[in-house]
């Protein structure tokens, strides 16, 4: 409730606090800055291939193990996934590639993208795509863990 | 939070005296903003360094929370600035309650009533009874002790629901003073270290079974952290459990939090022989409750995707990461002297209480658990 006063127009405390709070659940909670810290984990034994879903956005970044060790990517190795788009990630020989192609007859989620991983290598293969948080000031991120 | 006035029998203004001989002034302001700034961000690389220490340890998640880190450095900024005769002009940017209440309408986003029916119907049951048991023990026993009300009503949440965040958000539900909440947080995190080491030793000597002693742990022990902490301790089992637990405690924080603002709103702050109508109860009840209610519904519903709550999370930590070095700032050991020993022999005696109850319930709930 807001407070009048002879001078003017002033909301109590309670109210500035409350809409400065929902103001800030607006833009990082409905995502207005962007969709926040998103992550995708495809792991695959050696022989095996598995599938999974990812929004299409820009921003992606990619990191890979192999076994204990983490993998060299390609330079081509996707950073934006396009909406309706397979990307096939294949490991042979202790090297990844990835090529990307549009199939409009398989089942996307909406807004998404189809990631396929081919392991043919000799050791368990995980590679990891994740986005950035929000706000990327670094010590935003200190109460995190 | 009220904020309250005193003289000391020499009459040197005390530590939370309310300045009104000088006004404000606008360059103090921003100086204090600024040096509030930067103590947070050494809160934020000293709770960084104790969490790593704590994970070097095995322990995953930092027991000792933020918010004693950020009272203790507050208090030491508080000492230093009073010595430089600096405290009154940067006492204009402490603005402990607003920081306070955003915090608590963000904490909003983490409360879904969806988590109470995804855990399962035996950590529900068990929620329900720790809850309304220890609030109802921890109150009919502050009031035998004659412990001021808004003190109960903060302890009470704490030791019943889940430790800090309770006590944040039942303190702002019933405004209760800085000192009351520095007083309770204090007592949680330092009965929360302890018992996060000595439960799973127990829990050993005992033979429990990992689902037990899971139920156990998020039953009694009140910070979500030092929870997870004893539950990582015991195993992953044990941890899983008490995660699931102490989860469905936390949902209970905004129901809770919405009945004491309304039992304060119609009951205790009624002036004698006033009738609280609609209006008084209204302008006495904290709107900012509602706020917290209304986020709370949309995270219920699903509005916001688990990364965003992550993000939301992140910007409420940092809210009450300022509350409480605001706190420190303002901190008065005569306040803090004046609420004496009684409230930590009733925090205490709730808490065995509570460790006794959580035996018999997480035994009967989850002894056939698989």
């Amino acid at each position: 409730m807001a407070n009048e006063t002879g001078r003017g127009f002033r909301l109590s405390e309670d109210w500035l606090a409350t809409i400065v709070g929902l103001v800030i659940v607006a833009v990082l909670g409905f995502g207005l800055l962007g969709p926040g810290a998103l992550s995708v984990k495809l792991s695959a034994a050696p022989g095996a291939s598995v599938d999974g879903t990812a929004r299409a956005l820009s921003g992606w970044k990619a990191s890979a193990t192999l076994g204990s060790e983490a993998l060299a990517l390609p330079a081509d190795m996707p950073t934006r996934f396009e909406n309706q788009t397979v990307y096939a990630l294949t490991c042979a020989n202790g090297a990844i590639s990835a090529n990307a192609t549009q199939d409009l007859t398989l089942s996307y989620p909406p807004d998404g993208a189809l990631l396929t991983l081919d392991n043919q290598c000799d050791g368990d293969l995980v590679v990891t795509f994740t986005t950035d948080p929000i706000l990327r000031w670094a010590p935003f991120g200190l109460f995190t863990r | 939070m009220a904020s309250a006035e005193s003289i000391n029998k020499s009459g040197t203004p005390q530590v939370d005296e309310v300045v009104t001989s000088a006004a404000p002034k606008r360059g103090g302001f921003w100086v204090g903003l600024v040096l509030l700034i930067v103590l947070t961000l050494l809160v934020a690389e000293i709770d960084r360094w104790i969490a790593a220490s704590f994970r070097a340890q095995g322990v995953a998640s930092n027991p000792f929370e933020y918010p004693l880190t950020a009272v203790i450095v507050g208090l030491i900024a508080n000492l230093i600035l009073r010595a430089l005769r600096l405290h009154d002009y940067v006492r204009p940017a402490l603005r402990t309650e607003f920081f306070l209440k955003i915090g608590l309408v963000l904490l909003g986003a983490r409360i879904s009533l969806g988590d109470l029916f995804a855990i399962g119907a035996g950590g529900l049951i068990q929620a329900v009874i720790m809850v309304s048991s220890v609030f109802m023990f921890t109150w009919w026993l502050g009031g035998r002790m004659k412990i001021e009300a808004r003190t109960k009503a903060v302890m009470a949440s704490a030791v019943s629901i889940c430790g800090v965040s309770a006590a944040i958000a039942a303190a702002g539900a019933v405004q209760a003073k800085r000192e009351q909440v520095t007083y309770i947080t204090t007592l949680v995190i330092l009965t929360a270290l302890p018992l996060m080491v000595l439960m799973p030793s127990i829990a050993h000597a005992l033979g429990l079974s990992p689902a037990v002693a899971g139920g156990w742990f998020g039953g009694n022990i009140d910070t979500t952290a030092a929870v997870v902490g004893a539950g990582t301790i015991y195993g992953p089992e044990a941890q899983s459990v008490a995660a699931v637990v102490k989860l469905a405690q936390n949902v209970f924080i905004g129901f809770v939090s919405f009945i004491l603002a309304l039992y304060f709103a119609v009951v205790v702050e009624r002036d004698q022989g006033q009738r609280p109508t609609p209006m008084v109860i209204w302008q006495r009840f904290p709107k900012f409750v509602l706020g917290f209610i209304l986020v709370s519904v949309l995270a219920s519903l699903g509005v916001f995707s688990a990364p965003l709550v992550k993000e939301v999370n992140t910007a409420m930590q940092w809210l009450f990461a300022l509350a409480f070095v605001s706190i420190g700032l303002e901190f008065s050991l005569t306040d803090l002297r004046k609420a004496g020993w009684k409230p930590t022999l009733v925090y205490m005696a709730a808490t065995v209480f509570n460790t006794l109850l959580a035996l018999v319930v997480a035994s009967v709930i989850f002894g056939n658990y698989s």
